[in-house]
């Protein structure tokens, strides 16, 4: 058969990178487009503010309009933007004087750092929980677990992240934005206070995601627990880790690891609340301050920033899948 | 219990919750613009039943007056008692819910930094989120219906376009795209408008999901024998939308709407909350949190966390209803449940 032969010479995973790449490009063209477009439309921009102030000439405003080239036409603007993206630049910072992208990358570094950081802490508290719980569904123990996970579940992000806020502050845990930190220290101490300032945000990330990640991991457990090569193999006789390991980590992994893909943008989206509540350098506040004094190209930028980390999160499951799963891969 | 019995009461408990919400912020002691500037940042006023002497009365609160030696602080004189009475009438004639004998005053979760009370506030902002909640949710669905029924009917090209269309805005996440939309817009905006905005921005995004399912629903009752013969009749698409494929896209628009709502509201609290969603002086749960996040510890105002309970509880009750909704009306297999900010 043809269709076997070409997956034969490409391996599974070459062909999902590259048309999931061309996917990704198709998407982010089409929104970087779309976001100039639309703020080529809309009236107003950066100095719109400015122009209001009778302290300002027009000539000067002349002089800056030239300068961010706000009078170009659209399409002139978007390739000259496109033409800056080759050479690793996404336009000037309004409010910044520099180059969007040298603003946003130790951002988005922040940002992936939160959120990797969250993840691992809600995969480590809520995987052995659900396993626990799939294990022993007669425990009254995993009974409250799953209670509360259910309870918690409801629990809005933002009021998540203010009553951790609250309750760090109360108890004195350094913020990421606070002044406690020393300008000139050891790594071993830069390193403690960034450990100490990524407590808050990633536990009330974590906090939120955790019970959807019980709920889910606890269901394709015990559905794992009743497939017939699970039992199968137990009745063989194999050693209980073994079956655990082998037979049913896989089985129940596959359905999380595709949740945790699909969830990217969700926890994205709580991520920039829990920055911006708790100070945290990322995406999000510099986003919210562009936004603010519409500085056109970091929005824009941060936004595909946002969108390629999702879909490049998308990528990293679906590659973790065909890992693992032999169906899939054949 | 059968389904429709049951979707009844899932359905009557948030109508009762929200009858509750908007009856009691109708009957609320003051209004949310009225600053009772003498008694800026006044914590909770306590409901008393015994006196000082050791008496019980009826509920009654004690006279309360600024501190004169400390700036912000607040003293009970109980020697001064003046009763409360459930629904009675205020001095305008108007009935509250707890109104207490002139001239004393009642803030049952204390007031904000100007004077105003908070309990009041959060009455009228939660009407505000949840009206922001409900329109976003009729108009996602409007669209959702639109675009769902003629890529699933027309196919072709306008299938693929609405297809990619949706698919793309759910590869983004969605509250970046929300605050990139709203940097396009006018940052200050008069009260009306801002609401407006809110629901555009947020039916704007959320219409993709929903759209996809009734796309499906619609993809699949147009194979169906009644479909095909009423086809075979001569009946035109839209009398084929109206009279056999909307009656099963009734349930999935109701299931949508439940789980819809809550998310919504959340999207408008925190749109508010990061200041570009309803603006003071109209409160919303959005930007009555946005006021504790500064000042709840630094300055033991604890009682600003009131409108985030009002908030949890209420989401608590939708979403309990939606996962309800969602897994009756969806057959097995049916689409996954979805995390939204």
């Amino acid at each position: 058969m043809p269709a076997t032969q070409t997956s034969e010479r490409v391996p599974g995973w070459v062909s999902v990178v590259l048309s999931r790449s061309l996917q990704a490009a198709v998407t982010l063209g089409l929104l970087s487009f779309c976001s100039f477009a639309l703020f080529e439309w809309i009236p107003g921009d950066f100095l719109t503010e400015t122009a209001a102030s009778p302290a300002v000439s027009p000539e000067t405003l002349a002089g800056l309009r030239d300068r961010y080239g706000l009078d170009t036409p659209l399409g002139i603007r978007y390739a000259s933007w496109l033409e800056g993206l080759t050479r690793g630049q996404l336009g000037p910072s309004l409010s910044y004087h520099r180059d969007a992208m040298g603003l946003l990358l130790p951002r988005l570094g922040a940002t992936v750092l939160l959120n990797l950081t969250a993840l691992l802490v809600a995969l480590v508290v809520a995987l052995p929980l659900a396993i626990f719980a799939a294990q022993n569904p007669e425990s009254r123990f995993a009974g409250w677990v799953g209670r509360g996970m259910q309870a918690s579940l409801a629990l809005p992000e933002l009021v998540l992240v203010l009553a951790l806020f609250a309750v760090a502050q109360a108890y004195g845990v350094p913020m990421p934005g606070g002044a406690a930190a020393p300008a000139d220290e050891s790594w071993l101490g830069g390193l403690y206070s960034l450990l100490t300032g990524l407590a808050t945000p990633a536990i009330a990330l974590a906090a939120g995601t955790a019970p959807s990640y019980f709920g889910h991991m606890r269901a394709a457990w015990s559905e794992a627990l009743a497939e017939s090569y699970v039992i199968a193999a137990r009745q063989a006789g194999l050693p209980p880790k073994v079956v655990r390991w082998r037979y049913l980590f896989p089985a129940a992994a596959n359905p999380m690891v595709s949740l945790l893909g699909g969830s990217l943008g969700g926890i994205l989206s709580a991520s920039l609340l829990v920055e911006t509540v708790t100070g945290w350098p990322g995406l999000g506040p510099l986003l919210l301050e562009a936004v603010f004094s519409r500085d056109v190209y970091v929005v824009v930028g941060a936004v595909m920033f946002a969108a390629s980390a999702q879909m490049a999160g998308n990528l990293a499951a679906d590659l973790v899948i065909l890992r693992m799963d032999p169906r899939i891969r054949s | 219990m059968t389904r429709p019995a049951w979707r009844l009461q899932a359905v009557s408990a948030l109508a009762i919750w929200y009858a509750l919400l908007a009856g009691f912020a109708w009957m609320a002691p003051y209004s949310w613009r009225e600053q009772h500037r003498e008694f800026a940042s006044a914590p909770p006023t306590a409901i008393r039943f015994v006196d000082p002497t050791g008496v019980w009365r009826m509920p009654f609160v004690c006279s309360l007056a600024p501190a004169p030696d400390s700036p912000g602080s607040y003293r009970e004189d109980c020697a001064v008692r003046h009763d409360v009475w459930l629904f009675g009438r205020a001095q305008d004639g108007r009935m509250v819910v707890l109104c207490p004998e002139q001239p004393g005053v009642l803030f049952l979760f204390g007031t904000d930094e100007l004077g105003r009370d908070i309990f009041s506030r959060s009455l009228a902002g939660g009407l505000v989120t949840f009206a922001t909640g409900v329109v976003a949710t009729l108009v996602a669905l409007f669209l959702a219906f639109l675009g769902g029924s003629l890529a699933g009917l027309l196919g072709g090209w306008p299938d693929l376009l609405i297809s990619r269309g949706t698919e793309l805005l759910m590869a983004l996440p969605a509250l970046y795209l929300l605050l990139a939309l709203r940097a396009a817009l006018p940052i200050q905006t008069p009260p009306l408008l801002a609401f407006a905005l809110a629901v555009a921005l947020i039916s704007l995004l959320g219409w993709a999901r929903p759209a996809r399912l009734l796309r499906g629903v619609v993809m699949s009752s147009r194979g169906e024998g009644y479909v095909l013969a009423a086809r075979g009749f001569g009946a035109g698409p839209v009398y084929l939308l109206r009279k056999h494929i909307f009656p099963r896209l009734r349930g999935v628009l109701g299931a949508q709407a439940a789980v819809l709502l809550p998310q919504f509201m959340l999207v408008e609290v925190a749109l508010s909350f990061l200041g570009l969603g309803v603006a003071e002086p109209l409160p919303s749960w959005g930007t009555m949190l946005s006021s504790i996040q500064y000042d709840l510890v630094a300055d033991r105002r604890s009682w600003l966390g009131f409108p985030a309970i009002l908030l949890t509880a209420s989401i608590l009750i939708s979403g309990r209803v939606a996962r309800a909704m969602e897994l009756r009306s969806q057959p097995a297999g049916g689409a996954p449940r979805e995390t939204t900010p």
